[in-house]
C-alpha cells in the first residue's frame, strides 16, 4: 500500500493524528463476516480503493479493531512493465479522495513526513476550516514548491532570488533521491531507479489530486516511502 | 526554558520584581487549567509543591500538578493524547509550566485505580500530608487511602527522590539550590515519622554548611555533585536503619529455593564478554550471575526476564561518579531490555534499557529485603513491619487489579485511536503472564520459581486441568524466543492465555479453559479475471497450508481465458464453489464472497499472490485473540520475476513487506 502513514508517532506518548488512518490492501485481508455486515460491505462506488475505504470505516468504528498478525504474509507478483506500474498508481490515486471524504471530517490537516525517519515531524490539524484537505508532504512536494517559485522568480526578472530557490530545490530533491541513493546500486541503474520512483510518485500524487477535487476535497498525499521495518516479519 | 533566561528570571525575582513575575505565573496556571478544564478527559487537577505553598523561587521552580484522568479515559487506549497536546500548547508561551513528561509522570488515571490498582505512591504520602490543591474539578469520588503517613510511604518516597537526585540533568545538580531541596526533602520526610536524629547528622556534615543560606543566592552557587550525592545515600541510610530500629520487624523465609549464584568467570565466553561490556570505566569488586528471581513483592519490577540469568555487579567507589559512567554505558552501549544490577558500596541499583531512555532504579534495603537476601544467597529476611504490612496491601491490590484487567480483555480488544491497527507484541504478553504468575506465588507461599519450566511444572501440577494449554503457551514461548522452527498452532492460546490468569490470579481450585487449538470456520475468497497462467500458484499455496481452508469461494469477474478449466482441475482437490460474475467490479465480486461465504471469517487473497504456509493458521489465530477483531492483516512480501527488470527492483524497494 503507498499511503501509508509512519507507524510511530513522533512526539508525546498516545498522540495521535486525526488523518492517521492505515490500511490492509486486498490482496491480503481477511475479515469476519460480522464485522463486513455491519460496516456495510464494501462500497461498489469506491472502484480500486474499496480496501481503504473499508479499513477507514473500521478505524472510525467504536467496537471493531484491525490486528496485524505475525505470520500473515503473502507473495505478490508486481508489474512487469513501466507502462502498467505507471497505470496502476494512476488507478490507486485516483479514487483515494472518496475514503477520505467519506469520512465525514472537515478541516485543514497537513503532516509532514520526515524523509529519513518517516515519521510525522511536524502537523497542523484546524478542524473548524471549511471544506476538507489532507496534505501530507515530503521533498517530493517541496522540490516541486520551490523549483516552482524558483522559475517564477526568474520570469518575474529576480534572477537572484530565482537561483537562490533553484538550489534549494536541488537540495530538497537531493533528500528525496536519499532513499534510492542509500540502496547504492551502480549509477546508471540508480538513475533508472530514480527515473522510475519518480513518474510512479507523480502519477499517484497527481491521480490522487484530481480524484480528489473529484471527490471534493482537496488531497495531496506523500511520496511513496520505502516500508520501515522489515524485520518485524 | 534556556538556561540563560531561567538564570535572569532567578535573578530578577527580588523585591518589588518578584510580584509581576508572580503574576506572570498565575496567569500562566490559570490559563492552563481554564484550557483543562474544557478536556472531558480531564477529571480534575492537584497542586502541590513550593508555587502553592509559599517559598517560590520564580525561574527555577516548577508548577506541580496532578492531572486526574476520568474513569472513561483507559492508558492503552492513549486518547489523553489530547491532554498532551493541550498542556504543549500553552506551554509554548509559559515554559516555567514545566515539560510534560514530568507531567505525565505523575498522570492517574481513575479508570486504573477503579480497576483495583492502588493510588500512586507521591500521590498518597501527599494526600496522606494534606499538600494537596484541588484546582479544578470535583472532589475525588474513590476511596483515596487516608491515615498518617508511615514508614512504608516515606521508604517508597526516599526511592523517588534519590531517583531524581541522580536521574536530574547536570545544570540543575550543579546549583547548591537542587541540593537544598533534596536535603530538606528527605530530612522532612524523616521528622514526619518521627525521626530527629537526621538534622544532627546533616549539621555534622562540613560539606553541607549551605543549606542554611537563601534559595536565590545558592541557585547562583555552584555544587559538587560529587560530594553530595554520597552524603545524600549515607543519609538515606540513616533513615533507613533508623526505621529499622524504630519498628518491630516481621521476618520471612524462603520455602524453595535452588539458587545457582556462579562467578561470570564461569559463563560462556559471548555472554561474559557482554556482561562485562556493563562495566566498562568502572572498577568491578566481583561480577556474578544469578537465576533470574522475583524483584520485590509487587508485580512491578519485570525488568528481568524469568529465564535469567542476572548480572549482578559489585562496584566500589565514588557512587555519584559510579552511576554517570553506568548512565552513560548503557545509554551508548545497551540493547533494549538489557538489564544489570549493581551492587554500589552496599546499595541495589538496577539499570536498565528501555527503548528511548535508560530506567535507573533503586531498590531500597526494607521493601526490597528479600531481594538482597536472594543475592546474598541466604533464605531468610526481616522487615519493619509497617513496610510488611504497606507492602502486602500494595502487592494484593495489584494482585486483584490484574485479574480484572485479565478478565476485561479476556476476549475484548481496546480500540487504539493511532495507529488504527492492533498489534499485539506475543513475546511480551507472554513474558509478563510469566512473570505475573511467578511474582503471585512468591507473594503468597514465598516460593521462588525461577524459569518458566518450573513455573509451568507449578501450575500443571496444581492443576492438571490446564496441562494442555500449559505445554502449548511453553512451547509458543520456546518458539517466540528461538528455540523452535516452526510456529506451534495453538491459534486459541491467548484467549485461553487471559482465561489462565484470572483463574490463577484468582486461586481459583479449578479451572474452565477454553481449548487451546480451538478453531473457526474459514472461507478462503478469491477474485479472479483472466489470470489463468497465474491461478496455478495461488491455488497450490491454498493446497499446501498447514491449516487447510473450509472453503474456498472463487468469483470469476467475467474471465474469457481458460480460468474456468484451471479450477474445475482444482475442483477435486480443494473445497471449491464457483461463482461466476460478468460484470468486472471488485467490490461487487468481494461482497459476492462475503454473502456466499459459509464461514464466519473470510480470508481475501489474490490470484496473483501465493501465501505462506502459516499463512491461514495466523490469520485464525489473529481473529481468535478477541471477539472485536474485525480485520486481520499482515504483510505482502514482493515476488520477484525470473528475469528481473528495474519495475521488479522498484517494487523490490518501495512495496516490499508492505500491506
Amino acid at each position: 500500500m503507498i499511503i501509508e502513514l509512519p507507524v510511530l508517532p513522533t512526539k508525546g506518548v498516545g498522540k495521535h493524528y486525526k488523518m492517521g488512518f492505515y490500511h490492509f490492501s486486498n490482496n491480503n485481508l481477511a475479515i469476519r463476516k460480522q464485522c463486513a455486515q455491519d460496516l456495510g460491505m464494501y462500497d461498489p462506488e469506491a472502484l480500486t480503493s474499496e480496501d481503504v475505504d473499508l479499513c477507514f470505516r473500521l478505524a472510525l468504528d467504536s467496537h471493531w479493531v484491525a490486528c496485524r498478525e505475525p505470520g500473515v504474509v503473502i507473495r505478490h507478483k508486481a508489474r512487469r512493465t513501466v507502462r502498467a506500474l505507471l497505470r496502476q498508481m494512476w488507478g490507486w490515486g485516483i479514487r483515494l479522495g472518496r475514503p477520505y471524504s467519506k469520512t465525514g471530517y472537515r478541516g485543514f490537516y497537513a503532516y509532514w513526513v520526515s524523509p529519513k525517519t518517516h515519521t510525522i515531524d511536524f502537523d497542523l490539524e484546524l478542524g473548524w476550516m471549511p471544506g476538507l484537505t489532507c496534505i501530507f508532504l515530503t521533498d517530493f512536494h517541496f522540490t516541486h514548491l520551490l523549483a516552482g517559485a524558483g522559475l517564477v522568480a526568474w520570469l518575474a526578472g529576480s534572477m537572484g532570488l530565482g537561483v537562490l530557490f533553484l538550489l534549494a530545490a536541488g537540495f530538497t530533491f537531493w533528500r528525496y533521491l536519499g532513499d534510492v541513493r542509500r540502496i547504492g546500486l551502480p549509477l546508471w541503474s540508480t538513475v533508472k531507479l530514480a527515473a522510475i520512483q519518480y513518474a510512479a510518485n507523480l502519477a499517484f500524487i497527481s491521480a490522487s489530486f484530481l480524484g480528489g477535487l473529484r471527490s471534493g476535497m482537496i488531497l495531496i498525499p506523500a511520496s511513496i516511502l520505502p516500508p520501515r521495518g522489515a524485520s518485524e516479519l | 526554558m534556556g538556561a540563560r533566561l531561567q538564570s535572569l528570571i532567578v535573578w530578577l525575582d527580588r523585591g518589588w520584581l518578584s510580584r509581576p513575575l508572580g503574576l506572570i505565573y498565575d496567569l500562566g496556571l490559570w490559563i492552563l487549567l481554564r484550557r483543562l478544564e474544557k478536556i472531558s478527559a480531564v477529571h480534575s487537577v492537584y497542586g502541590c509543591g513550593s508555587y502553592f505553598e509559599g517559598g517560590c523561587v520564580h525561574g527555577h521552580s516548577d508548577i506541580d500538578l496532578i492531572i486526574v484522568l476520568d474513569s472513561s479515559i483507559a492508558r492503552v487506549e492513549g486518547t489523553h493524547g489530547e491532554v498532551a497536546r493541550q498542556y504543549d500548547r500553552i506551554r509554548r508561551f509559559f515554559p516555567f509550566l514545566g515539560r510534560w513528561d514530568e507531567k505525565e509522570g505523575s498522570l492517574i488515571f481513575l479508570e486504573e485505580i477503579d480497576g483495583g490498582f492502588p493510588w500512586p505512591d507521591s500521590f498518597t504520602l501527599r494526600w496522606k500530608q494534606g499538600r494537596l490543591r484541588r484546582l479544578i474539578g470535583p472532589e475525588l469520588p474513590a476511596q483515596v487511602p487516608r491515615g498518617s503517613v508511615d514508614a512504608y510511604d516515606v521508604i517508597c518516597e526516599i526511592s523517588t527522590l534519590l531517583r531524581v537526585a541522580f536521574l536530574s540533568g547536570g545544570d540543575l545538580q550543579i546549583r547548591q539550590i537542587f541540593w537544598k531541596r533534596q536535603f530538606t526533602k528527605l530530612k522532612g520526610l524523616a521528622e514526619s515519622i518521627g525521626i530527629e536524629g537526621l538534622g544532627d547528622f546533616l549539621d555534622a556534615q562540613a560539606e553541607l554548611n549551605f543549606l542554611s543560606g537563601e534559595d536565590r543566592d545558592l541557585f547562583f552557587r555552584r555544587s559538587e555533585p560529587e560530594e553530595l550525592f554520597p552524603i545524600l545515600l549515607e543519609a538515606v541510610g540513616e533513615v533507613v536503619a533508623a526505621i529499622r530500629q524504630g519498628e518491630p520487624a516481621v521476618s520471612g523465609h524462603f520455602t524453595a529455593l535452588g539458587s545457582d549464584t556462579f562467578d561470570i568467570e564461569e559463563m560462556d565466553p559471548a555472554s561474559r564478554a557482554r556482561a562485562l561490556t556493563f562495566a566498562s570505566g568502572v572498577t568491578i569488586d566481583r561480577a556474578l550471575a544469578v537465576r533470574s528471581i522475583p524483584v520485590g513483592l509487587e508485580p512491578k519490577l519485570f525488568f528481568f526476564p524469568v529465564n535469567g540469568p542476572m548480572t549482578v555487579m559489585q562496584v566500589n567507589g565514588n557512587p555519584y561518579q559510579i552511576l554517570r559512567r553506568l548512565g552513560r554505558t548503557f545509554r551508548q552501549q545497551a540493547e533494549e531490555g538489557e538489564t544489570v544490577a549493581y551492587d554500589i558500596n552496599g546499595v541495589l541499583i538496577v539499570f536498565s534499557r528501555q527503548a528511548t531512555y535508560v530506567e535507573v532504579v533503586y531498590l531500597d534495603p526494607l521493601r526490597y529485603a528479600d531481594t538482597y537476601a536472594l543475592l546474598k544467597g541466604e533464605t531468610a529476611w526481616e522487615r519493619p513491619q509497617s513496610v510488611e504490612e504497606g507492602l502486602r496491601r500494595s502487592a494484593g491490590q495489584y494482585f486483584s487489579a490484574l485479574q480484572g484487567a485479565y478478565r476485561r480483555h479476556d476476549g475484548w480488544m481496546p480500540n487504539a485511536p493511532y495507529p488504527c491497527i492492533y498489534r499485539e507484541e506475543d513475546l511480551d504478553t507472554i513474558s509478563t503472564a510469566f512473570a505475573i504468575l511467578r511474582s503471585s506465588v512468591f507473594y503468597r507461599e514465598s516460593i521462588c520459581l525461577m524459569s518458566t519450566g518450573e513455573i509451568v511444572r507449578y501450575f500443571t501440577a496444581k492443576h492438571p486441568e490446564a496441562t494442555n494449554f500449559l505445554d502449548s503457551l511453553y512451547a509458543y514461548h520456546d518458539f517466540l524466543n528461538g528455540f523452535a522452527e516452526k510456529r506451534p498452532r495453538a491459534g486459541n492460546l491467548f484467549r485461553v492465555l487471559h482465561q489462565f490468569m484470572v483463574h490463577a490470579l484468582a486461586q481459583d481450585e479449578e479451572m474452565e479453559l477454553d481449548d487451546p487449538n480451538r478453531q473457526l470456520d474459514i472461507t478462503v475468497g478469491l477474485i479472479t479475471r483472466n489470470r489463468a497462467e497465474d491461478l496455478p500458484g495461488a491455488l497450490d499455496s491454498l493446497k499446501m497450508q498447514t491449516r487447510p481452508p473450509d472453503e474456498i469461494v472463487i468469483v470469476d469477474n467475467g474471465s474469457t481465458d481458460e480460468t474456468r478449466a484451471v479450477i474445475a482441475r482444482y475442483e477435486a482437490l480443494l473445497p471449491i464453489h464457483y461463482f461466476y460474475l460478468p460484470d468486472a467490479s471488485i467490490p461487487l465480486a468481494r461482497n459476492l464472497v462475503i454473502d456466499e461465504a459459509g464461514g464466519e471469517v473470510i480470508a481475501f487473497t489474490d490470484d496473483d499472490a501465493a501465501c505462506e504456509q502459516d499463512w491461514l493458521a495466523s490469520v485464525e489465530r489473529g481473529f481468535l485473540r478477541a471477539d472485536n477483531v474485525g480485520i486481520v492483516g499482515g504483510w505482502v512480501e514482493h515476488w520477484p520475476a525470473e528475469n528481473e527488470t528495474m519495475v521488479d527492483a522498484y517494487y523490490e524497494i518501495f512495496h516490499n513487506h508492505k500491506t
